[in-house]
């Protein structure tokens, strides 16, 4: 019967993050300060060129030409690699961040409106939701892309132009139920304006969903930025992002295989630790244990 | 079935709307096809007799008008790149794409669900949290990354093993040129496919696995379980018979929802392994703003999405009899 009992976790133990929500919280606080302070910390300029023919293609932990000793290696112009991973880190943290952010604020807004107040306008905003999710991501980028210079603000308005509708969905889901319930018929009956309740008891209660969504879309903005990346349409060098670090080390695969894997491993513990974190997020309004 | 007859009127609607939508939005960006066909030294005078020929010198609204017109009589026109027909095209690249689609969809199910049914028996204990943290890991990483390294392995990897050349796994293309018995050709494909499956199946595999497992846990929690343990019912019978009905919904759902995306094909998994399916058509039509390729394409990705938003739909009330009105 202890089995049957354990089923239903404390209040405070479903509150206290699992060991695997605070790695995944401490991994993501060490990613953020090194790439703040750790460009600042090392000799390496991560742009500049210098003797090529001395420095490139040096193998983690090894010593170039010039005697400088290079922890991640260096890559086909002999520039450090773990300084590179570190700057290209803030851009891409920072867009992968915004990206998410600016999604789920667009998807938030009109799904709460499309939910709130119903009729055409509530049926203009599931379609052309419905005909964004239709349309191949890739077109929506690509076009996206041509009409606006590639750049950091061109890249989070497509990646919120492009992402916003399955939080709209949730959110939308959410206010359409909400607007049934007594608190909410009571604050309208007893004369509140219809925006003021949508804004102070509507929308507080339905942002749960779009919270762990935008957590979860994180990774998502920032997987996406690397593909574009590779596609030549996200950060444009010589600006290192690790999208683009992996495409430029693609070539160099079979002789330095540390130049892509770097930047790809760097990409690997950042969304994997935003994900857990979302899960437990998930998990804890869901009242479900995590794992 | 005034009921699916209103759905289909409305899948319709939305396909419409979908190819109306990527039509206006083709025409925002700037440049056309034909500027890309001529060389840089090309004159005004051919560009302006190649737009003609092309029929882009004709107002917007004409141009919409005679691609919704060719649609209708089933023509979806010739590639401004190459003059070869679009169905043509399609016909060609959609095969491919299914090819690798399905195999990677059905093995993507098996292993996913097998996963997370393991994991949810073992949740919160240690082999639960382990397989979290790698299903997660993989499920973060990019696909492309994942392929490069996945050609890394089998090409100077193997090489480094010294494994025999009959052993090693052929990382590009979809066939050999040099293989032209029937039984053998299709030999050749299938170990071409390998590399591209096993990426596309890992990543898939830890989606479903990671989806399965909240479902499965949610289920479990259920009153239906406890009650059923509490008056006797065999721990293996509750899981079957109590839990296992209870995530199948959201499970059908979700596999359904996946089913375009075989259709759209995997740019990057086609672009690493340089398969000739869908992904890259698209990738190629846009570089070179092929627009009724461009159209063809998302007619075809638009329509199985619409699709398989029908088919979750309809399929629900099978595995779900509170859904059966």
């Amino acid at each position: 019967m202890t089995a049957i009992a354990s089923h239903r976790p404390t209040r405070r133990a479903r509150r206290r993050p699992t060991p695997v929500a605070t790695a995944a919280l401490a991994t993501l606080v060490v990613l953020v300060v090194a790439c703040a302070i750790g460009p600042a910390l090392l000799a390496a300029d991560p742009v500049a060129i210098g003797d090529v023919l001395a420095t490139r293609f040096v193998a983690p932990g090894g010593r170039d030409g010039t005697g400088t000793v290079h922890l991640l290696g260096t890559d086909a112009f002999g520039r450090d690699v773990l300084a590179r991973v570190l700057v290209a880190g803030r851009l891409s943290l920072a867009v992968g961040l915004a990206g998410a952010l600016a999604s789920g604020v667009l998807g938030a807004l009109l799904g709460a409106l499309a939910g709130w107040r119903g009729g055409a306008l509530d049926l203009a905003i599931t379609a052309v939701a419905d005909a964004l999710l239709a349309i191949p991501r890739l077109v929506l980028l690509l076009v996206c892309a041509a009409l606006w210079a590639p750049g950091i603000p061109t890249l989070v308005t497509v990646l919120a132009l492009t992402g916003w509708m399955g939080v709209a969905r949730l959110v939308r889901a959410e206010v359409l139920g909400l607007r049934r319930r007594e608190y909410v018929q009571a604050a309208l009956a007893l004369g509140v304006p219809p925006a003021r309740t949508l804004l102070r008891h509507v929308l507080p209660n339905a942002l749960a969903p779009a919270l762990v969504a935008t957590s979860l879309g994180i990774g998502g903005a920032i997987l996406l930025d690397r593909g574009l990346s590779y596609l030549g349409l996200g950060v444009q060098p010589p600006a290192p992002s690790w999208g683009n670090m992996i495409a430029g080390g693609r070539e160099h695969l079979l002789i330095a295989p540390w130049i892509a894997l770097a930047p790809g491993g760097a990409v690997v513990a950042t969304v994997t630790a935003a994900t857990l974190v979302g899960d437990w997020l998930e998990a804890r309004l869901a009242g479900r244990e995590a794992a | 079935m005034p009921f699916l007859a209103r759905r289909l009127g409305a899948a319709l609607l939305l396909v419409w709307l979908v190819c109306t939508l990527t039509f206006g939005l083709l025409h925002l960006a700037p440049g056309d096809a034909a500027v890309l066909l001529l060389p840089p030294e090309g004159d005004a005078a051919t560009l302006a007799r190649l737009r003609a020929q092309l029929g882009l010198d004709a107002p917007l609204g004409l141009q919409y008008l005679r691609w919704i017109g060719g649609l209708a009589s089933g023509e979806l026109g010739r590639s401004h790149a190459t003059g070869r027909p679009v169905a043509a095209l399609l016909a060609e690249a959609l095969p491919v794409s299914l090819l690798l689609g399905l195999a990677s969809l059905t093995l993507t199910v098996i292993l996913g669900v097998a996963i997370g049914g393991v994991q949810a028996r073992r949740a919160g204990r240690a082999a639960d949290t382990a397989i979290t943290v790698a299903t997660t890991t993989v499920y973060a990483a990019p696909t492309f990354w994942l392929a490069l390294a996945v050609v890394a392995a089998a090409t100077s990897g193997a090489a480094a093993l010294g494994l025999p050349p009959a052993w090693r796994l052929p990382a590009f293309g979809l066939r050999d040129p040099g293989v032209l018995d029937p039984a053998g050709a299709w030999r050749d494909v299938a170990r071409h496919a390998v590399l591209p499956v096993l990426v596309l199946t890992a990543t898939g595999a830890a989606a479903v696995a990671r989806y399965a497992r909240a479902a499965l846990v949610d289920a479990a929690r259920s009153d239906a379980r406890r009650t059923a343990l509490a008056k006797g019912v065999a721990p293996r019978a509750a899981w079957r018979r109590h839990v296992a009905p209870l995530a199948r919904p959201g499970l059908v759902t979700l596999i359904a929802l996946s089913l375009p995306g075989i259709v759209g094909g995997s740019v990057f998994v086609e672009g690493v392994f340089a398969w000739p399916g869908m992904g890259r058509l698209l990738l190629t039509a846009v570089a070179q703003r092929d627009t009724p390729v461009i159209l063809g394409a998302t007619l075809a990705y638009a329509t199985a999405v619409i699709a398989a938003n029908l088919v979750a739909e309809l399929l629900l009330p099978l595995v779900d009899p509170r859904r059966r009105a």
